[in-house]
């Protein structure tokens, strides 16, 4: 399995590295081989790989990869043919969208690879939250400015934060091979269900190889996530 | 009138306050609600009729540690200076600070300020303190629960630099280096200071928000040319001189030149730079950074993890892997995402991992293939275990990485009474 990381150094605010650590150690503690290749803005993008990984950034991050958007879309899109694996988080998701707009009115063109406009949030998203995806329980942290506009299907459904974020009952985008979220940091980690369904797709395997080392990570994450459900009173 | 009842109630609930042990900000809040401008007439009176230097220190990290070295300088050289030491640096912790040193008419002695302000309330807290000389330290990624993203807080740090007419920036941070070009006009002087590049590839964790144009650094007023352990070596102007760091690391060098640099343009040529390096080599280790307390009977050194950068700056400087280890993390860090991004190479093992956070950090531990002998999210059951399983003997000493709210607890089990600020 190959792993592309894209732009860690500018699009790496919220631990993403953490996603790509999931998916790695996963394949190696069975035996999966796998090979991971970062690559920086200015840097061609390999369009052969399985998995892209995108994470999130800073306002400036967002602006400065749309400086060379073109590329990014055309190495996605050429790998999508491939049914290549994409997990975009935070910013990345956004980039992944038509256009970012900015509240000063300015805007940003994203890659065009999930319909829809991202846009300022009246007031920023921040916090834990516990959520589904089809019938696996997830938890996570949010910290966002901004908010997808589409139509494609959500990956986290009956999403709960605390009471001051009633409005948000989904989030992020899931369809064909692609899965976006605002769920930052260590998502895979905490959800490895999640990083084991990317892995299982991208092999062709059913993972059925379990290690001590999957077993520790695994509970950890159970335990991780029903902290979170407990101090959000569920 | 106001300002005398202010100080009296604060001073009275400060004494209470510090029977119990705790936070320093209540008596300054106290003051604050009596009488809402107490901090601006305490400064007024400093201001009035003398030009007395009023330093303000901001930046993601090394506030404290910088502020407590400016101060030694500065004393070292004759001043009797105002402060508000370690974590005092919202406005109630100020005005708790000041509680501590006035007259009952709001007067202060001291013939210089230095103060520590926190990076969101400094912009504000400068149109009453209106500082002389500003020192900016750095960016780093940190509380973005409550910062959201580090370009506000280059632009809170840009705002605090400007309400001086002397600025002194950390040209071996991108961001402040950038700040520093952007605050250079005909109006206000500002310099730098620097770290050689060899040791600045190792230690300087500047927050990535992607501004490219790297600014042009300043003929540094102080440099950090050598940085072992607890040791430093750092040329001010044509000086070389050498200082003994509180802790080892070389972000506490960086805060060393930082500190030494400022004295040296608050004194001017007068500036005894010896007595002032002799003066930060004498200090003690900042409230609960990298200080070492006893628990246990054996000395505990505790360790701050306030975010990526501290915490990765204060591994890298462990000169061997911990031999008895604690950590300990909770509400006070909302999102440790950030911890995926640490390297962990420093530690084999950890004994006891504590706080609301435990687990999340035993999920990382799992994904490094750290082994921990227990998870345990109830700190004081926690740190009875962690005391009872190990016993230093490789080391005479035990290591406890904590964030900071878990620090002032740790110290009050311990029975550290004085209240930070004091």
């Amino acid at each position: 399995m190959h792993i592309v990381h894209l732009f860690p150094e500018t699009l790496g605010l919220f631990g993403d590295s953490g996603n790509v650590l999931a998916l790695r150690k996963r394949c190696e503690w069975r035996g999966i081989d796998v090979r991971v290749t970062a690559v920086e803005r200015g840097e061609s993008i390999p369009s052969n790989a399985d998995v892209y990984v995108i994470g999130s950034g800073s306002s400036n991050s967002v602006r400065l990869v749309g400086e060379n958007i073109d590329e990014v879309r055309d190495a996605l899109t050429n790998a999508l043919t491939r049914d290549a694996s994409i997990l975009a988080v935070g910013a990345g998701l956004h980039l992944m969208s038509d256009r970012i707009d900015w509240s000063d009115g300015s805007s940003t063109t994203g890659a065009g690879i999930v319909s829809g406009v991202s846009v300022p949030r009246p007031t920023r998203l921040v916090g834990e939250f516990v959520g589904c995806v089809a019938d696996l329980s997830v938890a996570g942290f949010v910290n966002t400015g901004h908010r997808l506009e589409t139509d494609a299907p959500a990956h986290i459904r009956n999403v709960v934060f605390d009471d001051s974020h009633d409005e948000v009952q989904n989030d992020g985008v899931e369809f064909g091979t692609i899965i976006g979220t605002h769920s930052h940091g260590s998502y895979l980690p905490m959800n490895p269900a999640i990083a084991d369904s990317i892995i299982a797709r991208t092999t062709g395997q059913s993972l059925v190889k379990e290690s001590a080392h999957i077993e520790r990570a695994d509970r950890a994450a159970q335990a991780s996530r029903d902290a979170i459900r407990k101090r959000l009173g569920l | 009138m106001r300002i005398v009842l202010a100080v009296v109630l604060g001073r009275l609930v400060r004494v209470l306050t510090r029977l119990r042990g705790g936070g320093s900000a209540l008596p300054g809040w106290v003051a604050l609600k009596v009488a809402p401008h107490f901090v601006s007439y305490v400064m007024d009176r400093v201001r009035v009729g003398s030009n007395k230097p009023i330093v303000v220190v901001t930046g993601s990290n090394g506030k404290s540690t910088t502020t407590a070295m400016i101060v030694a300088a500065l004393e070292a050289n004759g001043h009797t200076v105002f402060s508000n030491p370690s974590g005092g640096n919202l406005p109630q912790g100020i005005a708790s600070s000041m509680l501590a040193e006035v007259s009952l008419t709001g007067s202060l002695r001291a013939t210089a300020v230095v103060l520590e302000l926190d990076e969101a309330y400094g912009p504000k807290l400068v149109d009453i303190i209106k500082p002389t000389h500003a020192l900016l330290l750095n960016v780093q990624v940190d509380q973005l629960n409550r910062f959201f993203e580090p370009e506000r807080v280059i632009d809170m740090v840009t705002a605090i630099g400007s309400s001086a007419s002397t600025v002194l920036v950390n040209d071996a941070d991108d961001n402040t280096r950038l700040i520093g070009n952007r605050l250079t006009d005909g109006v206000r002087t500002v310099q730098g200071f620097d770290v050689s590049d060899e040791l600045a590839m190792s230690g300087v964790y500047d927050a990535q928000v992607g501004f490219d144009n790297a600014a042009d650094k300043r003929d540094p007023v102080a440099t950090v040319t050598a940085s072992r352990g607890s040791t430093a070596t750092i040329v001010v102007g044509s000086e070389t001189v050498h200082v003994d760091l509180p802790s080892p690391g070389i972000h506490y060098a960086v805060d060393a030149a930082a500190a030494l640099g400022m004295a040296s343009l608050v004194l001017g040529e007068s500036a005894n730079i010896g007595g002032a390096a002799s003066a930060i080599s004498a200090l003690k280790p900042v409230y609960g950074r990298g200080e070492s307390v006893e628990a246990f009977g054996a000395p505990l050194t505790i360790v701050m993890m306030k975010n990526f950068p501290s915490m990765q700056a204060n591994l890298d400087a462990l000169t061997e892997k911990p031999e008895s280890l604690y950590l300990a993390v909770d509400e006070g860090t909302p999102d440790p995402s950030w911890i995926y991004d640490i390297d962990l190479s420093s530690i084999d093992h950890v004994d006891v991992v504590t706080g609301t956070k435990a687990w999340q950090w035993e999920t990382r531990l799992a994904y490094a293939e750290i082994p921990v002998g227990r998870v345990e999210p109830d700190p004081t059951v926690a740190f009875e275990a962690f005391g009872s399983s190990t016993t230093p003997s490789r080391q005479p000493h035990r290591t406890a990485i904590v964030n900071y709210e878990q620090m002032m607890d740790l110290r009050r089990v311990l029975g550290y009474k004085e209240i930070e600020g004091e």
